[in-house]
């Protein structure tokens, strides 16, 4: 029998939904695979923070998004991450300057990220909700997109990003909603 | 008037404590009929004092008479607010261009707990030039 999910976790699956409602004590049905994470959780494995420094200098899990737009990690510490973005053509609009959707994917990592520097190392996050406001165009330059923790409940992260062109002005503020899951890497 | 309440922000019982250069301070002694049924401040109120001081944050950067309308309002509630106590906004003007303006906010208790943050961006409609434009 399929154990009960609130509905809005039934999209993870059971093994991460039960990591969210973990209080709640064991689902029911399958107890092998729905031991506690805490159980099949090794302490060798890499930290949040140590995954989020190999990240830096091109290791550690493969992120093809920022091959794709050649971004890069620049500066990890707790609670701020700083992701950077040298603008070419590949990443402007129609109307010549840089799409809304480069500066709000930037956005977007350095948030998630700075909230994974405070998170358990068997942790990581999703977005579930983010608002932006575009105050510049952007043409050419280096982007840097600081995210910062804002708070953390127990499933539900909140974090905010400034997006600074080469000469600091703001040209974006974003924030958002990331949800906890189980992290699925080691 | 500038950092004046509204009539709507003086029924509910919002308080301005100050007004900088896009800086504003606004509270709200938070009452039993404001509960929801969870017995907590009912977010609306949350928005509004939010709003309201976003909004006073931003009038401090106009000159007197031009109209600042917020067309964008973005909550995250963190913490509860707690009826009966005192809730504290404060505004800061982050952008204020020609034609609109952004302003960020963040609510704390008595306890100086993070209730919520919001943003809001502002239509400022300087002259009838811009209203026959729209």
């Amino acid at each position: 029998m399929e154990p009960f999910l609130p509905s809005a976790l039934a999209f993870l699956g059971p093994r991460a939904a039960q990591a969210l409602i973990g209080a709640r004590g064991p689902l029911p049905g399958r107890p092998a695979a729905l031991a506690p994470l805490a159980s099949v959780y090794s302490p060798s494995i890499v930290s949040n923070l140590e995954l989020l420094r190999r990240g830096m200098v091109g290791e550690g899990p493969r992120a093809g998004w920022r091959e794709t737009i050649g971004a890069h990690v620049a500066e990890v510490e707790d609670g701020r991450v700083v992701i950077e973005l040298e603008v070419h053509a590949g990443h402007r609009q129609e109307g010549g300057v840089v799409q809304g959707g480069i500066i709000t994917q930037i956005a977007d990592a350095a948030m998630g990220m700075s909230l994974l520097t405070r998170q358990p190392d068997d942790q990581a996050n999703v977005t579930i909700e983010l608002k932006i406001n575009f105050l510049r165009p952007v043409v050419e330059g280096r982007l840097r997109a600081v995210g910062r923790v804002v708070e953390m409940r127990r499933a539900l992260l909140f974090s905010e990003a400034d997006v600074l062109d080469e000469e600091g002005r703001l040209v974006a503020k974003a924030s958002s909603t990331c949800l906890a899951v189980p992290r699925p890497w080691r | 008037m500038r950092g004046q309440p509204s009539p709507a922000q003086r029924w509910v019982g919002i308080e301005v404590r100050s007004v900088g250069e896009g800086e504003a301070v606004l509270e709200l002694c938070t009452r039993p009929e404001m509960r929801n049924s969870a017995e907590m401040v009912h977010g609306g109120f949350i928005a509004l004092l939010a709003d309201s001081a976003m909004g006073t944050a931003m009038g401090s950067r106009l000159p007197d008479g031009v109209r600042h309308p917020s067309f964008d309002l973005k909550v995250s509630f963190i913490a509860p607010g707690r009826i009966g106590e005192r809730l504290r906004a404060v505004a800061k003007v982050i952008h204020s261009g020609r034609r609109t303006g952004v302003a960020e906010c963040r609510l704390t208790g008595e306890d100086g707990r993070l209730v919520a943050t919001a943003t809001a961006t502002f239509a400022i409609l300087s002259s009838t030039s811009d209203q026959s434009e729209a």
